[in-house]
């Protein structure tokens, strides 16, 4: 029983990561309806381009990790103009097929450029353990549950209280409708892919000082974020949000019953969700 | 009469001269199925780099009677379906004579049976897993300890460091790990120890918080780790970091440049079971570190010395066979005795390797010195 706590904040931690790189991955799903398989590459590149910025160029943490999401935003602009938007109303196959090659190619991109070798984003905290009332943490996992609330804030309020988000509101709700009372949809769909990139580009910075940058780490991401988001809705970002929370909790909880079937938890948990809310825990009813 | 060749002769013994001078030089395709993507790049592209050593200097020496190595590449990724491709696409389309890799246990287990099937010598480095050498494939040949060999090698020497007899196992999830669990456990339990935790982690996996708190809960004098690149760094990372005490042990990447690098002092005081360290004192050993450090700049690693000596073993049978023909080459190999870094590489008839020196190390200063050694006999 000592050790419940213990759990439960390494659930917390894990489930922050999956929420960050998931919301992101719902704003591009959930209004574009692309399955973007390549969403994990921005997670990995905002980890490169942070390694980079840091370790190589010499920035300090902060202005490289702001210098890597607006760096990896722009790539999703440059991405959602010569590819994503011609995916719009295409076949899920298409979309599927289109976004694998893509991240294909930009792991082997990240390969050729930075090579194989795992490397550290330096934290800009001390390094080492830290234990709060008997949980053992670290202050860069601290600052990733931190961060993770404030990023929650932020689009809270940009959702409810602006313009821009009342109108991503708006076309996620109905996008013809949306488009009738003057919504500018292609702009939306820019700025939504951009900032989609972006939540997973600094999921990638954060998650990287905590463990190693490598061009193979998009992959997994990918796959943890389709899972939270089939488990939280494709067009709730609260969905998102709370599937990236239970995925993570149910994983750390998972590990004491049967370590080795610990992966299995999230698909198992997908199945049980999906059989008795289709449309995920969030999700609308179609 | 003319003493002056024809202009039509000389024109017409063009093509002589030119089927003369292809015949002369006659590339060897040899081919190697390493992880160059995925979670182990790092370190198959360190086995590369030995390899491409070995190669280098059976060709600067002239090659087998001026024919000089093609050394074709493929990626296995260390996923067995892809090793499997890669080793029937240089067997098939390449015609490559033998095969060196494949890492992996996974893979090489895969990949083994294509060997098999064209009947192409294989030599494996890395793989520790005992199983592949138990398959009655005459055509791989495994020069590595198996994990029981080193097992039962360091067991009494583990439990006397570890000062307590209570082993908890940390390994990852694939026939490596899940064999150093089994093999470990045999030689450990021996020895008086009892084992309180057993947890397998995907490679994948970056967070292993969860993990190391169902070891903490066991209390284990001693942890046994199988872990490579990647894993190898976050392991140790987040066992400092939860304030693990338990004496660390583990197979793997534990004395890499990219470990080192990485985590730089908190590997020490972590024992390695390994194959090769740099600082063995053998004059072949000293001279292949010599030969690494200038042609790459660094100080080899047991993945380096691993890439090396397949190669190597490959090199010497062509020379021994004088043949480029995949079954004198094997049955060159099946008979070879080859001076490697770590020692003579002789085979029994499974295709095992043995009389060769393997290491306990202890890393300190983010350097790996040597606590003890073993000599491998023949296994049965």
């Amino acid at each position: 029983m000592d050790f419940i706590p213990q759990y439960l904040f390494n659930g917390l931690v894990v489930g922050c990561s999956y929420a960050l790189i998931a919301v992101g991955l719902t704003a591009i799903f959930g209004l574009m309806e692309i399955a973007n398989f390549a969403h994990g590459q921005f997670y990995m590149l905002g980890a490169f381009f942070a390694y980079w910025l840091t370790r190589i160029a010499g920035l300090d943490f902060w202005t490289g990790l702001a210098a890597s999401v607006i760096g990896v935003m722009l790539v999703g602009v440059l991405l959602e103009r010569t590819l994503f938007r011609f995916l719009r109303g295409a076949s899920l196959s298409s979309s599927v097929l289109a976004t694998i090659a893509l991240s294909i190619f930009l792991e082997n991109l990240a390969l050729n450029i930075w090579g194989p070798r795992p490397q550290k984003i330096i934290s800009p905290f001390e390094s080492g353990g830290i234990e709060l009332l008997g949980i053992f943490t670290t202050p860069d996992r601290l600052s990733m549950l931190f961060l993770t609330f404030l990023m929650v804030l932020i689009l809270h309020v940009c959702l409810r209280h602006t313009h821009t988000g009342k109108a991503i509101r708006a076309t996620f709700q109905q996008r013809e409708a949306a488009a009738l009372v003057g919504i500018n949809i292609d702009h939306l769909y820019t700025l939504t892919f951009a900032v989609g990139a972006g939540l997973a580009a600094l999921a990638g910075v954060l998650l990287g000082t905590i463990f190693v940058v490598q061009p193979s780490m998009g992959g997994v991401a990918t796959l943890k974020a389709f899972i939270v988001v089939t488990l939280g809705g494709a067009s709730s970002f609260a969905g998102g949000i709370a599937g990236g929370l239970l995925l993570g909790l149910a994983e750390s909880f998972g590990a004491i019953i049967a370590p080795s079937y610990k992966d299995a938890v999230g698909f198992i948990l997908v199945i049980l969700v999906l059989l008795y809310k289709p449309n995920g825990l969030f999700g609308k009813r179609t | 009469m003319s003493k002056r060749p024809r202009t039509s002769t000389m024109i017409a013994s063009l093509p002589l001269l030119f089927t003369a001078w292809s015949c002369m030089a006659e590339p060897i395709h040899i081919g190697a199925v390493y992880p160059l993507t995925g979670a182990v790049a790092e370190d198959g592209a360190v086995v590369l780099k030995g390899a491409k050593l070995a190669v280098k200097i059976f060709n600067d020496a002239g090659g087998l009677n001026g024919d000089k190595i093609d050394f074709l590449v493929e990626d296995g990724a260390c996923i067995p379906a892809q090793s499997v491709a890669s080793a029937e696409k240089l067997i098939s389309a390449n015609k490559v004579v033998a095969l060196a890799g494949a890492f992996c246990s996974s893979s090489t287990g895969a990949t083994m049976d294509v060997a098999l099937r064209y009947k192409v010598p294989m030599v494996a480095g890395i793989s520790t897993a005992p199983n592949l050498t138990e398959r009655g494939n005459r055509y791989l040949f495994r020069i590595q300890a198996t994990s029981q060999m080193l097992a039962d090698a360091f067991a009494s020497k583990m439990m006397q460091i570890a000062g307590g007899k209570k082993v908890a196992f940390l390994v990852v999830n694939d026939d490596w790990g899940r064999s150093i669990a089994t093999c470990y456990k045999t030689s450990l339990e021996r020895e008086g120890a009892q084992v309180v935790s057993t947890q397998i982690f995907d490679t994948n996996e970056t967070d292993l918080f969860s993990y190391i708190t169902n070891v903490k809960r066991a209390e284990p004098d001693a942890i046994m780790m199988a872990a490579n690149t990647q894993n190898a760094i976050t392991v140790t990372e987040q066992l400092r970091q939860m304030n693990v005490k338990s004496k660390l042990f583990g197979e793997g990447s534990f004395t890499a440049k990219s470990y080192y690098d990485a985590v730089g002092k908190k590997g020490d005081g972590i024992g390695g079971l390994m194959p090769y360290i740099s600082s063995f004192d053998n004059p072949v050993n000293k001279q292949f570190v010599e030969m690494y450090k200038a042609a790459y700049g660094e100080i080899p690693n047991n993945n380096a010395a691993a890439g090396f000596e397949e190669l190597t073993i490959i090199t010497n049978a062509l020379k021994t066979s004088g043949k480029e023909e995949p079954e004198a080459l094997r049955d060159a190999i099946a008979k070879s005795s080859t001076p490697g870094p770590s020692g003579e590489i002789k085979f029994n008839e499974k295709g095992q390797g043995y009389g060769f020196t393997v290491f306990l190390s202890q890393n300190e200063e983010a350097k790996a010195e040597v606590a003890a050694t073993a000599q491998i006999d023949k296994p049965n």
